[in-house]
Order: C-alpha cells, then structure tokens, then sequence
C-alpha cells in the first residue's frame, strides 16, 4: 500500500475516479425535485445523462471514491488491501465543492459516493456521511445524490445518509454466497443484505405503507418475508427472518436537516458477470427476487475484468463477454417492462441464454403456438411478445387501432421492427408473406449472416440451421 | 388555384394564418401555409397571401387549441412552431384542421402522413431539448468591483480548490454556455436551468439563432433576439476563460479520461449517443 502524501487535488481525482469506474450504476433517474428558489440544484425524474465515456456508458454523476484505502482483499478490485496502488482520499470538503462546481457547469446531475473500508465500515461510512452532510446541509444542494451503503456500519448512520440522499445501493456482487466468499472473502450474504433490507423498510415506513399493516392491529404475527427460491437454482439467497422490520428505536425518525423523503429514488445493486461460473438462470432469479421481493429499482451488471491478473480467475472475453452481459440487461428488461418471468426465459435445464438470437426471440420461437397474432384485436401483454415490437410501438398500436384498422405500412411506421415482427403477426388476417410456421425455418431468417458465419465456421454449409444447433452446445459459456 | 399563405416566423404568426385560411373559405384542399422569408420556389397557378401577425386572431385559435383539442396539442404545435423544418406551418395547419374535427384523439391517427410528420417533429424537438439540457456546459467568469480590486490569483493555489461563492460573498459571478441547436429551443431549455440555478446569474448564447437567455439572481429569465448586433463586448467576454475556470475544465477532463474502461471500448456507441454536432462546447471534448 502506497499512501499518497500532499496529493493535488486533480491527482486525487485521477486516482479515485478511476478506482469508482467499475460501478456501473449511472442513472441519475427518479427523485423529482424542483428548486427551492433560494439555492442552487433540482433532480429531474427521467435523469440526464451529460456525457458519454468512450465505451458507451453513460456519465451523469461525479462517481468517485471516497478513499481507496481498504483492508479488505476483494479479488476482482484494484484497491485491495495487498495490492500496491498509491492510495489518496478526499477530504469531505473537498467532495463538496468538486460536487458544487461541477454541478454549477452543468458537467454532473449530481455526486455519486462510495468508498474503500478504512479502517472499519463504520468509520468509512462516517466519512461519507459528512460529505453528504455538508452539501445537503450547508451548501443547500439539492441536486441528485447516490451513496452506497456500506456493509458493517451502524444501522444509525445508515439511515441518517438516507434523509439526505436521493438513492442508495449495496453491490451483491456474485449471485450466490459460494460465489462471494470466493471472491470477496471480507464480505458476507448477510451482511450485504442487512442495509438493504434496512433501507427498504425505511422506504416503506415513510411512505406510510406500514400504518395499513400496522403491527397494533394485527392478531396474528406479521406475515414472513419469503423467498422464492426457484427450482434447481440451488441456495441462492436465504429466507429472510421474521422480525418486524420496523425500528421502534428513533432509526426511522426525521433527523433535523433531513430531506423530505426517505430514499426517494430508491436502491439498486450490482452483480459481476463472468467472474464465477453461475449460469443466466442463477443470475436472473436472483435479480427477479431482487425486484420483486426488496423492492430494488435497477439491478446492474458487470462484466469483470482480470485487474489483477490473477491466474486463477477468468482472463477477459472481450466480446463474448459483454454480449452476455447484453443478453443478462434484455432479459432484465423483459422482466420489467415486458411482463415476462424468469421461468418462461430460462430454466434448470436450459440455464443460458441463446447467443445467437434475443431472448425475446428466443421465448417466440419455443411457443410458436402462441403467434401469429393479429394486430388489431391482440391485447396490450400478446403485443409485448412479439418480436420486434417494443413497448412504445405496442402502446401507438392500442392508440391507433381505435381509429382505425391498422396494415403492415402503418405498423411500420409505427416503429415495429419489420425484419423480426413479421414472421409472427397478422394484418387484417393476412400475414405478409407466406411462411411455414417452424422453427428452422424462422430461425433462418432471424439470425442474420455474420453471426452465421460465426456458427458455420470455415465450413461451407448447405444444411439449413435448426433451434438444436443453437441451444445445444452452440451456447457459449462463460 | 392554390391559394398559399405566408406566415411570419413565430407560433402567433402560423396561428394568424391558420385564422385567415380559414376566414378565406377558400376551402382547406386549396390552401397552404408556407412561412415567409424561408427559401422558396415560386409556383404557378398559385395566389400568395402575405398575413400580418394578428395577436388577437392568433389567441382566439390558441384559445380554440386548448378548449377544442387539448393541451398536448398546444405542447405539438409549440415545438412544432419552433423547428426548422420548412415545412412546419402546412403540418400545424393540416393538424389542426384534423384536429377541430375530431378533438383530442386526432394526434393518434397514425395512418395520417400528416399526423406522423407532426409527431416525428415534436420527437425530434423534444429530443433536442433533452439533449441539450444534457450537453450544455457552463463557464464561470469573475465579474464586478473586488475582482478588479483585489490581488487576483493568476495561479491556484497549489492542489486545492478555488472557494464556492457563498451566498452573501462579495465575489460576483456569472454563468454563460454557447449552444448551436438545429431547432429554435432556447425558450425551452431556459425553465429548466432557471429552476436547477435559481441562485446564480447566467447567459445562454445560441449561435445558430443569435438569440440569448438571460437569467438575473433570484429573478425571472427573459430571452433576447438579435443579440450579436446588440452585445458583441458580451460575445466577446464569453470568449475568455480565468485560471479558476481553466482548473474546473482540467478536473473535469481529469475526471472524463479516469471513467474510460479499455476492454469495453466501443467509440460507434459513443458516437451514436453523443452526436459530433453537439461536441464544440463541450468541455471534454475541446482539447
């Protein structure tokens, strides 16, 4: 450990802003908060994104680390405790005014914080929550601010960063508890799941949901927080316990100085993809638990890249990699948007996703009972499942088909995606070209020819491909 | 005979054309609305009819908007009004014709070419509005008496940060950003940053329609036309950057370059999301 002494300001931010980059949570998205006239920032709902990195990502919030100091020996991070990085830290005014003026050149929607574990969890968290305390408190900063929740520290100070932050998350990291104890053996199940829960309590508490449920009123004990642990997925995360979340303590009370909501953009997470060997079923029940069962508004994901080249974990994929990690966000979609549950995507028995087609693609193609569906008459959920059309396309064509009867031009227009929608719906009754509905055939059509070059190989191939070639062994595994 | 009316550039304008058209009753198939002063091919066997803004005339229809068809609609053809695109007024007009007829579900006929240009416009000016609420940067400059006064600091002070202006300090400070949009959204963004730096004094300087928002501590935010013939010491000021500034912008550059992830690398998606158009001002990408 290299500790840096009388760092300038703009190595510090070299330093700690490179250290924060694999925590890919960027939204910025879902407190609204006007401005208060007298003092500068508001949140928007939808977020803003007011950059972009060279790889795509998007850059709305100052994310940085509070200080790369750790003690701890998490094997995936470059600031391991034995790793021989120059380690700096902010100061908690320092934070600030970076947040201030970069907020006031509209470079930032707001601040983004985490930080290494030094000494303890709780001094760490300490740290941050002077930060915090300091923008919101005597900056009046009212733009948007994320702060993890770190793992260890007191359930107090927890909650205090919560009156005065917008959103926070605690990173799972690996999907199982094998997983996590391979690689971040400092950290445990439970102890990442106890501020989450906390917050989510917290959450519930003030937005008042508890009075309907109020533990006075209630003959019987409190209904137990179960979880659905999915066939075959093995032990994936553990039945909560049955105490009553809420504090009768003054954890739950508004400190002064405090926000007007409780976290009111919610908690996120993130796994590391690749780093271990859980199938796309693993990974997406957990995330489906997370979402419905904790309440957390995005689950991330990222693709883990061999920083300290160790021999013993995966080296990076490069592609393969991050197009898995593309098909783990779609499906994580479908699951929001779509109205689709794990168990019609994945299974103990097909635990991966296909590479070759979307998972969206992928569910048509198995049920190919279900289509073609007519346009006109089909209900909003039959639309979301058809290939090709997205969810704004599926609400204009509940808005048109009012109106009028729709044809194959004016869904077109529409923004259906024409080279994927058309094999599975009707107009007016009739398809637009004529197709023998089976899969081969389709599966054909869909995959378009680079990546059946990639399949064929060298080979020159007449055999037409079939579903069995790509859920065979064709899948790649991770 | 095609019956073509040259409206002026402005929301009141199209409305006071749309007010005549129908005035004429010429009948709506032999009518256009064409704005005048744009670039145009004079047709034959065409009457063009200059309209004189009527701000009564244009109210009574905005009026008849809301009440009639519903206020999306006013939002429609406010954006629409504030495009580029030529043919903006027809599209109104066709609109509104529409929408008169049947109220509020007539921005859903989706079969109409009319209706689908309409909304492709309010999309892309929607979307423009959004991308530069985004890509706006902000430069601060030292204004007023003790900055001229007191012992400025050519160099920072080694490693630390310049001081945040307090809210009762006697360092007077303004705000300004230069936008080159496409479509005339400069009163669009104005409430947004209005309400976000309600404490701070700033200008808005749009290159492409020389206008500039202007927005005064604690005050309400006006725009203002013409401003290059009007402020060119301003344009010129703006131009300049202080020591502090320049720290800010090499933190912020610092900082852009720290978040790359090499593995990941995909400069297609970057530029997809980031148009190279919306680049010139912006921070990190001016070297």
């Amino acid at each position: 450990m290299i500790i840096g002494e009388n760092l300038s300001i703009e190595q510090k931010l070299q330093i700690l802003g490179d250290a924060a980059k694999f925590d890919v949570a960027c939204t910025s998205s879902g407190a609204d908060r006007g401005g208060n006239g007298f003092s500068m920032g508001n949140a928007v709902k939808a977020g803003l994104c007011h950059s972009f990195t060279a790889d795509g990502r998007c850059i709305s919030l100052l994310k940085i680390l509070m200080t790369n100091e750790c003690v701890y020996q998490c094997r995936y991070c470059i600031n391991r405790a034995s790793n021989d990085v120059l380690r700096a830290t902010f100061t908690p005014e320092e934070v600030a005014k970076l947040t201030i003026e970069f907020y006031r050149r509209n470079y930032i929607e707001g601040l983004f914080l985490s930080s290494g574990i030094y000494p303890t969890p709780q001094a760490s968290a300490e740290r941050m929550l002077e930060a915090v305390r300091l923008l919101r408190n005597q900056y009046h900063f009212g733009g948007y601010i994320h702060i993890k929740s770190i793992p260890g520290a007191d359930e107090a100070t927890v909650c205090e960063i919560g009156w005065l932050a917008d959103r926070m998350s605690v990173n799972l990291e690996l999907p199982t508890a094998a997983g996590l104890e391979t690689m971040a053996p400092n950290k445990s199940r439970k102890s990442i799941l106890t501020p989450m829960k906390l917050i989510q309590s917290g959450i519930h508490h003030d937005k008042n949901i508890l009075l309907l449920n109020d533990a006075r009123n209630l003959k019987n004990k409190p209904e137990k927080q179960e979880l659905f642990i999915p066939q075959g997925a093995g032990n994936i995360l553990p039945a909560a316990d049955n105490k009553w979340p809420v504090k009768q303590g003054n954890t739950f009370l508004r400190p002064k100085g405090a926000m007007k909501h409780f976290v009111p953009a919610g908690q996120s997470t993130q796994m590391i993809i690749g780093a271990t060997m859980e199938s796309d079923y693993q990974i997406m029940a957990v995330t489906e638990n997370l979402y419905q069962k904790f309440d957390l508004k995005r689950v991330f994901y990222s693709s883990f890249v061999n920083v300290n080249h160790d021999s013993d974990v995966p080296q990076w994929q490069g592609r393969q990699l991050l197009d898995r990690e593309h098909r783990l966000y779609q499906a994580d979609f479908l699951l929001r948007f779509y109205q689709f549950h794990v168990e019609e995507l994945l299974s103990p028995e097909r635990p991966d996703f296909n590479m070759l087609v979307d998972p969206k693609c992928d569910y048509a193609l198995r049920h190919l009972e279900l289509f073609p569906v007519e346009i006109n008459t089909a209900s909003y959920s039959t639309l979301l499942k058809v290939p090709g059309v997205g969810v704004k396309s599926a609400q204009r064509i509940v808005k048109a088909r009012r109106t009028c009867m729709l044809d194959f031009k004016d869904i077109q227009k529409i923004g259906v995606v024409m080279k994927r929608a058309v094999y599975f719906i009707t107009c007016r009754g009739r398809m637009m070209y004529p197709i023998h509905m089976t899969e081969d055939n389709i599966v054909n059509y869909l995959i378009d020819d680079d990546r059946r070059k990639a399949l064929a190989g060298d080979r020159i191939s007449y055999k037409q491909l079939s579903l069995f070639d790509l859920t065979g062994d064709q899948t790649v595994k991770i | 005979m095609i019956h073509i009316f040259m409206a002026e550039d402005s929301l009141e304008g199209i409305l006071s054309a749309v007010s005549a058209a129908y005035k004429s009753r010429y009948g709506h198939a032999d009518n256009r609305i064409h704005i005048s002063g744009e670039l145009e091919t004079m047709e034959l066997f065409s009457e063009y009819i200059p309209v004189e803004t009527d701000q009564e005339a244009a109210e009574k229809v905005y009026h008849a908007v809301y009440e009639k068809i519903g206020s999306e609609a006013l939002k429609v053809i406010e954006s629409t009004a504030s495009s580029r695109y030529p043919e903006r007024a027809e599209v109104i007009y066709r609109f509104l014709i529409l929408g008169f007829a049947n109220g509020e579900r007539a921005i859903d006929y989706l079969t109409d070419p009319n209706i689908i240009r309409i909304r492709e416009i309010y999309r892309n000016v929607g979307n423009e509005v959004c991308h530069w609420q985004e890509f706006l940067r902000f430069k601060v400059h030292q204004t007023g008496k003790m900055a001229k006064e007191s012992v400025f600091q050519e160099e920072p002070e080694q490693g630390k940060l310049i001081p945040v202006q307090t809210e009762d300090g006697n360092r007077h400070e303004l705000l300004t950003a230069v936008i080159a949009p496409k479509n005339k959204i400069l009163t669009s963004i104005m409430p947004h940053f209005s309400d976000r730096f309600s404490s701070e004094n700033f200008i808005i300087y749009d290159e492409t329609y020389d206008m500039a928002g202007i927005h005064e501590k604690h005050a309400e935010w006006f725009a203002m036309a013409a401003f290059s013939e009007a402020y060119p010491e301003i344009l010129l000021f703006i131009k300049k950057s202080d020591s502090s500034e320049k720290q800010m912008q090499e933190l912020w550059k610092i900082f852009f370059q720290a978040t790359d992830i090499k593995e990941r690398s995909n400069i297609k998606l970057q530029k997809q999301l980031l148009p190279g158009w919306f680049r010139k001002n912006m921070t990190e990408f001016i070297s």
